[in-house]
């Protein structure tokens, strides 16, 4: 999972990098903000528990063995920008010190297992535990699922980073410059392996440590317990809209799925395309490309960008237009009625 | 009166009796010497930093950027000349800084890159890279079918895959030397200091110097939760229950043990602010930079830049 340098184009790095960078800005002030002094103790423990986290190797079905994370269950038991800033402190060391993890990567790493793992491993974590007082069991399912969840979507996007590489830097002679696999191989080789083994893994760390954490000491989840904190819930809309946009999550992050085949879609070609299939292009259809003005994004594409950045660009603009699309009229509805949520606060314990 | 000479001697601690079989080598019995040999490392790392060599008189902050320089630097060549430099040079800089050749390549080639050829070497087949070959390994009769797969009817290494994973190689390799130099030849909490220096958030890098530091700590504290219960663990198991109670102990000790750093953090907070703390991040101002240092900033990136200007040139 962890990503050492060279792997990644500097590229890659700088895109990943400029992603991760806000979110751990954005935690680190809301770290600060919450608690104050006593936070930057209990960030380090934090971040020196999660580094020894992944230091233990869990033996799997198979011979082999994998590391869990932890972020998620940092993330319950902390808060998830507490999880995030301590992740990522457990990165830096990692790769400074143990070189386990790129430098230039950092950036990637950081938005894989310190950002994405534990903010969307919680949000499942809360969609389960509910807004009400869930049992023990259902917090400790909860966990466990989130934990599945969040080591998954750190997975896809490694292996979707990985994955490009050689879709996007290669010579004229087709020597890859950085990763030689691409998405075709990659993703299925770091998806599998996490659905089927390491996800396991970490869904039973995550669960076991929420288990004990109940028993032994409640008052450690306390603040992120649901019926205690239920800004999330409060914050997003509706059941059917929050439905909606996990849907709209999931189907965002299997968008590369799409670079691996090559084919044209059924009934949508070009006339060109329709041409190379039967042979001939229909007059009607010919004509009528010429007469109807082009998409900006035609083809998925981005003028002056690699095909595959375009297509990728592309996805994410249209769902970030639909997600909009969804949202803005429940926003809208929120503001006139001036009982919209306020900015959501980190969850903190001490 | 003489005391009897059992009363006398100094009480020697029972070694814990070896568990059976393969119960001996559970997998956190396996972790933690890895944990303790990587805290040795790190020790050992410390005393590198301190010896006169090169690199060790050279501000941190120069070594950071300059580093940072150089791994844009491998990141970018695609040459395999220019990535062979690299990997050459780090050895002799280790060299000229004192760092003992051994201590280098166990921290640079017993790691990463050795992980990356095992990796990386699948894909220089055709079943994976498609390419020209370069050699054949086996013929067979016709394509071969696996399920949904259908594999070309011979196995060759190709010209490709080669260079594809030699280059792979190669940049890996150099990435690591340039960390490892400016790790074994840097102090810790200097570096902490450069980074402050250099704009790192405080908050960041105050976590990061106490995370570094409580560690150690924890380490010692999780090894000790493992000794507890092998002391305890008296009927050996079998491989099977062996695993699954090992898997169980592993997520409940983990709870365990955040409950103890979650304590610790506690009393390290109360004990910071008795010491006056408030919340504000003082570190010491690093000098101003000196000429010599000037120099070598400028005559690092610009050798960086080179590089890259060279691997251009080389195509």
């Amino acid at each position: 999972m962890h990503i050492p340098d060279g792997y990644l184009s500097p590229a890659t790095c700088a895109v990943a990098g400029g992603l991760a960078l806000p979110a751990v800005r954005s935690a680190l002030h809301r770290a600060r903000k919450s608690v104050g002094p006593r936070r930057v103790s209990l960030l380090a423990l934090g971040a020196a528990f999660s580094f020894l986290i992944m230091m233990f190797n869990l033996p799997v079905p198979g011979g082999t063995s994998a590391h869990a994370v932890g972020a998620v269950a940092v993330a319950i038991a902390l808060g998830p920008a507490s999880a995030v800033v301590c992740i990522t402190v457990a990165l830096v060391i990692q790769a400074l010190v143990f070189a386990d993890g790129g430098i230039l990567a950092l950036g990637a790493n950081i938005l894989n297992m310190a950002v994405a793992m534990p903010l969307v491993g919680w949000g499942v974590y809360r969609l389960i535990a509910g807004g009400g007082e869930p049992s023990s069991r259902r917090r400790v399912a909860a966990a466990a699922a989130g934990g599945y969840a969040g080591i998954n979507i750190a997975a896809l996007l490694t292996g979707f980073e990985i994955g490009i590489q050689p879709l996007l830097f290669h010579t004229a002679s087709g020597r890859a410059l950085y990763s030689p696999y691409d998405l075709g191989q990659a993703l299925p080789a770091m998806i599998v392996s996490h659905l089927t083994v390491a996800g396991f893994a970490e869904a039973a760390v995550t669960g076991l440590m929420i288990a004990y954490l109940l028993k032994a000491n409640p008052a450690l989840l306390d603040s992120t317990t649901p019926h205690k904190a239920p800004r999330l819930a409060a914050a997003l809309p509706g059941r059917k809209l929050r439905t909606a946009f996990v849907g709209l999550g999931l189907l965002l992050v299997l968008t590369p799925i799409g670079l691996i085949t090559t084919a044209t879609a059924y009934g949508e070609g070009s006339a060109k395309d329709i041409a190379g299939e039967i042979g001939y292009a229909p007059k009607g259809i010919a004509s009528a490309e010429k007469s109807i003005p082009r998409s900006p994004l035609a083809d998925y594409a981005l003028p002056g960008l690699p095909p595959v950045a375009g297509y990728l660009l592309s996805g994410a603009l249209g769902a970030g237009l639909v997600a909009a699309g969804i949202a803005m009229p429940h926003w809208l509805r929120r503001r006139t009625r001036g009982t919209g949520p306020g900015a959501r606060g980190d969850q903190t314990c001490s | 009166m003489s005391l009897p000479s059992w009363l006398i001697a100094a009480p020697q601690a029972a070694p814990l009796p070896p568990p059976a079989g393969r119960a001996a080598h559970s997998f956190l019995a396996r972790s933690l010497p890895g944990a303790a040999e990587a805290l040795r490392r790190d020790l050992f790392s410390g005393q590198i930093a301190s010896r006169p060599g090169f690199l060790q008189r050279l501000d941190p902050r120069v070594k950071a950027l300059v580093g940072l320089a150089f791994l844009v630097a491998a990141g970018l060549a695609g040459h395999p000349l220019t990535l062979g430099v690299l990997c050459l040079a780090a050895p002799l800089l280790a060299l000229a800084s004192r760092v003992p050749l051994g201590a280098f390549a166990a921290r640079v080639y017993l790691t990463v890159p050795a992980f990356t050829a095992i990796l990386v070497a699948p894909a220089t087949t055709n079943w994976v890279r498609a390419g020209t070959d370069a050699l054949v390994i086996a013929r067979f009769s016709g394509p071969l079918h696996l399920g949904p797969l259908t594999l070309p009817d011979h196995l060759s290494l190709t010209t490709q895959g080669l260079a594809s994973a030699g280059t792979l190689l190669t940049r890996v390799t150099a990435s690591v030397s340039i960390a490892a130099l400016f790790i074994l030849t840097t102090r810790w909490t200097r570096a902490l200091g450069a980074f402050r220096q250099l704009r790192v958030p405080a908050l960041l890098v105050a976590v990061l110097g106490m995370a570094y530091r409580y560690l150690f700590l924890l380490l010692t504290t999780a090894t000790d939760m493992v000794a507890a219960r092998r002391s305890r663990t008296v009927a050996p198991t079998t491989r099977r229950s062996g695993r699954r109670e090992g898997r169980r102990f592993a997520g409940l000790a983990a709870g365990a043990l955040l409950t103890k750093a979650h304590r610790l953090s506690e009393d390290v907070s109360l004990a910071m602010i008795s010491r006056g703390f408030d919340g504000d991040f003082r570190a010491i101002p690093e000098p101003a930079l000196r000429a010599g240092n000037w120099i070598a900033l400028v005559a690092g990136l610009a050798l960086a830049a080179g590089v890259v200007g060279g691997d251009r040139l080389l195509g």
